[in-house]
C-alpha cells in the first residue's frame, strides 16, 4: 500500500511538474535557397528561350551569371509571341533600345514577394534606371482574390506572374506574362508614339492640352483610340474644325485624370466599391474634375455638376443614366497600360461627352 | 483501483499540459496609463493605388535592428486595425483571440482594434469610479512612438520583411505622467496629401467630480482638413461650425398601443432640441462634458419587463427605420446652424451587445451608437448604470467611447 503512495505521489509530482512549464512557440526554420545562380535557373527551362537570346546580345546574361544579387522578371516565349516579338525583331532591335528593354526586367537587389509591401503600384527602380510597378492585392471588405500561402497573386506594370520567388544564388526570379514596355519620357511622347491615339493627340494639340503633359503628373488618360472617333465620324478633316471657340474644353479634358496612376489590373488589387455599398453610406468611388465628376459605374461616365440635385437631394446625385453626358465606358482589355514616366495611357470604348453636349450655344 | 486511478492521473496530464501559461508580467512602478486607437477609415481603392490600407503596427520605445529599421519595441501594439465604432472603458474583445472576419474588412486575419485591447498586460486600476481596464499602465517618462503601416496578413510584425517594417506612417515621442490616463488616437490631418498625426489626450475625468443621477456626454471634432471627396456633400464632412442640440426622447405608450413596430416618442420637458455647444476647432483636448439627466429604474421597464433596444433592421434597412425599440433614448442634432442643410442625426438607440456587428461602410449604422443608458443584468437583475460619454466626430462618422460609471455598485435611481 505505502508503495502504491509513492507512485501516486511521483504521478502528482510528474503532471505538477508538467503542467508548470512555460510552452514557448516552435521556430521554423527558412527556405533552402537554390545554390546556382540566376542565368542556370533560366537556362534550365525551355519556356524562356527568347528573354534569354535578348539577355545573351545585350550582355546582361553575364550581369546575372555574377555574385550581385538581383531581382530578374522573366518573361516567358508566350509574352514575347503576345507581344508581337519574335526571334527575328528581337535581334534586329537596335542594340540601345533591346539594352533598355532587357534591362528594365532586372532590378537590383532581391525583392522577394514577402518582401512587397502591400500596395498598389509600389514602384522599385530597374537596372535601365525607370521604376517597376509591383502591386499585391489589398485584402478587404472589397477583395475578391486572396493571396494564399505559397501562392502570391501578384501584378507588374498590369500583367501577371505567373511564378513568384524562385530562388537563386544571386537573387530571386518571378515568371511575367508580359514584356514591359520600357516608359517614355512624357504621356505626350507615348501618346504621339502610338498611332492609334493619333486622332485624340491632334484634338488634344488642337485644344492646347498637349503640352500639359509634359507635366510631371502623374496623369491617368482615359484616351479615345481612332476608331472612337471614326465612330462619330470624326476623321482628320471633321476634327479639325472642332475648336475652342465652339466648344466647351471639357470634350477632351474629360479623360484626363490628374495625380492618378493605375494600370487596369488595379481593378482587381484594389476594387472599386460594389454599387450597393456605396449606395448606404459608404465612400462613393468618384473622382472630381473643375466640371465633372468622373463616376465608376461598374463602367466609367462623367456627370455633371448639378446644383439644384445636390441642394435637395442630400443622397448621392451622381450616379444614374439622366446624369451621363456621354457614354458609359470600359477599358479596353487589349489595349491598356501604356507606360510614360509622368502617367499611363487606356484606352476606352467610347466618347464620355459627346461634342454636342460640349457645344457652346 | 491502481489502474483506474493511473488513467486518471494520465488524463489529468494531458488536460493540464495542454494549456499555455503567460509568463506574468513584472510590476511597474511609477505607471501611466495609454490606450491607443487607430481612427483611419478610409479604403483603398483603385484611384488610391499606392496608397496603404491604414492597418498598423503600434511601437512604444522601438529597438532597431542592424539597418535602422524597427524590428520591436518595449511595447509592440501589433494588427491595429481601424477601430470600432463603439468602445469601453474595458476591451470587448477580451476574452477572444480576434481572429475572425471583421465586419469593416471581412478578412480572415487577426485584428486588434486597438492597444491594449486583448493582449495580456497590466492595466489600470479603477480611478475616480471608472473601470479603466482597457487602458496598459506603461512607465511614466517620454517615450518614442512609431506607428507602421503593415500589411494585413497574420505575419507578426518581427517576422516581416525589412521593406514591410520600415513603412513608417508617424515618429514621435510622448510625455506620460506618472497617475494619468492618456488616449493615444492615430488620426489624419489631410486625407487627399496623405498627412497622419498622433492625437494624444490626457484624460480629465479622472479628476473631475460628476454628480451620481446623470449621464455626461462630451464631443471633440478629429477630422483633418475637408478632403475633395466631400465636396459637394458627397460624402458627409462634419462643418467647421458644428452645431450640436439634442432630444431626450420618452416612449408613449399609449401612443404606440397598435404601432407595435413604430413606437411614438415624446421629448422629456426641457430637453426638446436643446443647443449644446457649437464646436468651432477640431483636435481639442479638453472636452467639456454636458449633463443629462438619468431616468428612474422605473423608465427602462414595461410591465417588469425590460424596454428593447432598436430593431436591427434601423442599422441594416440602408434608410433610418422606424423600429428604435422603446428604451429612451437621446437624439443628437448636428449641423451648421448658419446654413440651410440637412442636419447630421445621431441617435443613440443600439444594443450595445451587438452594436459593432453592423458593418459601417455597409449599413447605416454611422447614424447612431448604442443607448447613453447602460443597461447590464448584475444580481440576476437588469440596473441601468449612468456613463460617461466621449464622442468623437471623425470624417463621416461619431466614434463612441462609452465608460461605465460607479461600476461596483448598484445605481440608487
Amino acid at each position: 500500500m505505502k508503495r502504491y503512495q509513492n507512485i501516486y505521489s511521483l504521478c502528482l509530482l510528474l503532471i505538477i511538474t508538467a503542467a508548470g512549464c512555460i510552452k514557448k512557440d516552435e521556430v521554423e526554420p527558412g527556405p533552402v535557397a537554390d545554390a546556382r545562380p540566376l542565368l542556370t535557373v533560366l537556362q534550365a527551362n525551355y519556356s524562356f528561350t527568347l528573354f534569354i537570346s535578348a539577355l545573351e546580345r545585350t550582355g546582361y546574361d553575364k550581369l546575372l551569371a555574377g555574385d550581385t544579387m538581383y531581382t530578374l522578371l522573366a518573361p516567358t516565349d508566350q509574352a514575347f509571341a503576345n507581344a508581337g516579338i519574335s526571334a527575328d525583331s528581337l535581334a534586329n532591335m537596335e542594340l540601345e533600345q533591346l539594352k533598355t528593354l532587357v534591362g528594365y526586367h532586372i532590378l537590383p537587389g532581391v525583392m522577394s514577394s514577402d518582401q512587397l509591401p502591400q500596395k498598389v503600384d509600389y514602384p522599385v527602380k530597374s537596372v535601365s534606371g525607370a521604376n517597376v510597378f509591383f502591386s499585391v492585392p489589398l485584402p478587404g471588405r472589397y477583395q475578391n482574390q486572396f493571396p494564399m500561402p505559397g501562392l502570391p497573386i501578384i501584378h507588374i506594370n498590369g500583367g501577371n506572374v505567373t511564378k513568384a520567388d524562385i530562388k537563386a544564388k544571386n537573387g530571386v526570379m518571378y515568371v511575367i506574362d508580359k514584356v514591359l514596355e520600357y516608359p517614355k519620357p512624357t504621356v505626350r511622347a507615348l501618346l504621339e508614339s502610338l498611332p492609334q491615339y493619333s486622332l485624340y493627340t491632334q484634338a488634344l494639340r488642337q485644344f492646347g492640352l498637349l503640352d500639359s503633359l509634359n507635366k510631371p503628373g502623374p496623369f491617368a488618360l482615359l484616351a479615345m483610340t481612332n476608331d472612337v472617333f471614326l465612330q462619330y465620324g470624326l476623321d482628320e478633316t471633321a476634327l479639325a474644325a472642332i475648336d475652342t471657340v465652339h466648344y466647351k474644353k471639357n470634350l477632351f479634358t474629360c479623360g484626363i485624370m490628374t495625380n492618378k496612376f493605375f494600370f487596369k489590373t488595379d481593378f482587381d488589387d484594389a476594387p472599386m466599391p460594389a454599387l450597393g455599398d456605396y449606395l448606404t453610406g459608404g465612400n462613393a468611388p468618384v473622382y472630381f474634375m473643375p466640371d465633372f465628376a468622373l463616376v465608376f459605374n461598374f463602367a466609367l461616365g462623367i456627370v455633371p455638376y448639378n446644383y439644384n440635385e445636390i441642394i435637395n437631394d442630400y443622397g448621392p446625385p451622381y450616379y444614374g443614366n439622366p446624369y451621363i453626358y456621354g457614354d458609359l465606358v470600359l477599358i479596353s482589355d487589349t489595349d491598356k497600360d501604356h507606360l510614360a514616366v509622368n502617367g499611363v495611357v487606356h484606352a476606352i470604348s467610347g466618347m464620355m461627352v459627346y461634342p454636342d453636349n460640349a457645344r457652346i450655344q | 483501483m491502481k489502474r483506474y486511478f493511473l488513467y486518471g492521473a494520465s488524463l489529468l496530464l494531458i488536460i493540464m499540459t495542454g494549456c499555455k501559461k503567460y509568463e506574468e508580467a513584472p510590476p511597474i512602478s511609477n505607471a501611466a496609463y495609454m490606450r491607443v486607437f487607430n481612427d483611419l477609415a478610409f479604403t483603398v481603392d483603385v484611384w488610391q493605388s499606392g496608397q496603404s490600407a491604414p492597418f498598423l503596427t503600434f511601437i512604444m520605445d522601438p529597438h532597431m535592428d542592424g539597418a535602422g529599421i524597427p524590428d520591436t519595441g518595449a511595447v509592440v501594439g501589433d494588427f491595429l486595425g481601424t477601430r470600432q465604432l463603439y468602445s469601453l472603458s474595458y476591451p470587448i474583445n477580451e476574452a477572444n483571440s480576434s481572429i475572425g472576419t471583421s465586419p469593416d474588412q471581412q478578412i480572415i486575419n487577426t485584428v486588434n482594434y486597438e492597444y491594449p485591447g486583448n493582449a495580456h498586460v497590466l492595466t489600470a486600476p479603477a480611478i475616480n469610479g471608472f473601470d479603466l481596464s482597457a487602458w496598459a499602465q506603461v512607465p511614466e517618462g517620454s517615450h518614442r512612438i512609431l506607428f507602421v503601416t503593415r500589411p494585413q496578413d497574420n505575419v507578426p510584425f518581427k517576422q516581416l520583411s525589412a521593406a514591410n517594417r520600415s513603412s513608417i506612417l508617424l515618429d514621435t515621442v510622448v510625455n506620460f505622467e506618472k497617475g494619468e490616463v492618456y488616449t493615444l488616437e492615430v488620426v489624419s490631418r489631410d486625407l487627399d496629401n496623405k498627412k497622419y498625426g498622433l492625437y494624444v489626450r490626457k484624460e480629465a475625468f479622472i479628476h473631475q467630480s460628476f454628480e451620481t443621477n446623470k449621464l455626461y456626454v462630451g464631443f471633440v471634432n478629429l477630422s483633418g482638413k475637408r478632403p475633395l471627396s466631400s465636396q459637394y456633400d458627397f460624402v458627409h464632412f462634419y462643418p467647421d461650425n458644428t452645431g450640436i442640440y439634442y432630444t431626450y426622447n420618452i416612449p408613449d405608450d399609449q401612443a404606440t398601443i397598435g404601432f407595435e413596430n413604430d413606437p411614438k416618442f415624446n421629448p422629456l420637458p426641457g430637453y426638446d432640441n436643446a443647443y449644446y455647444t457649437t464646436l468651432r476647432t477640431t483636435m481639442d483636448t479638453v472636452i467639456p462634458y454636458m449633463a443629462l439627466p438619468l431616468l428612474p429604474q422605473s423608465a427602462f421597464f414595461r410591465q417588469d419587463t425590460l424596454r428593447t433596444y432598436a430593431d436591427k433592421s434601423a442599422f441594416l434597412a440602408g434608410l433610418p427605420s422606424s423600429k428604435f425599440g422603446t428604451l429612451p433614448y437621446v437624439k443628437f442634432t448636428l449641423a451648421d446652424p448658419t446654413k440651410v442643410s440637412i442636419p447630421f442625426t445621431l441617435s443613440c438607440i443600439g444594443d450595445p451587445n451587438t452594436f459593432n456587428t453592423y458593418d459601417p461602410a455597409n449599413s447605416s449604422a454611422l447614424f447612431y451608437t448604442p443607448n447613453l443608458n447602460l443597461i447590464v443584468n448584475t444580481g440576476n437583475a437588469y440596473h441601468v448604470y449612468s456613463t460617461l460619454n466621449i464622442m468623437e466626430m471623425i470624417y463621416d462618422r461619431v466614434y463612441m467611447m462609452q465608460i461605465q460609471r460607479g461600476f461596483n455598485e448598484v445605481p440608487e435611481n
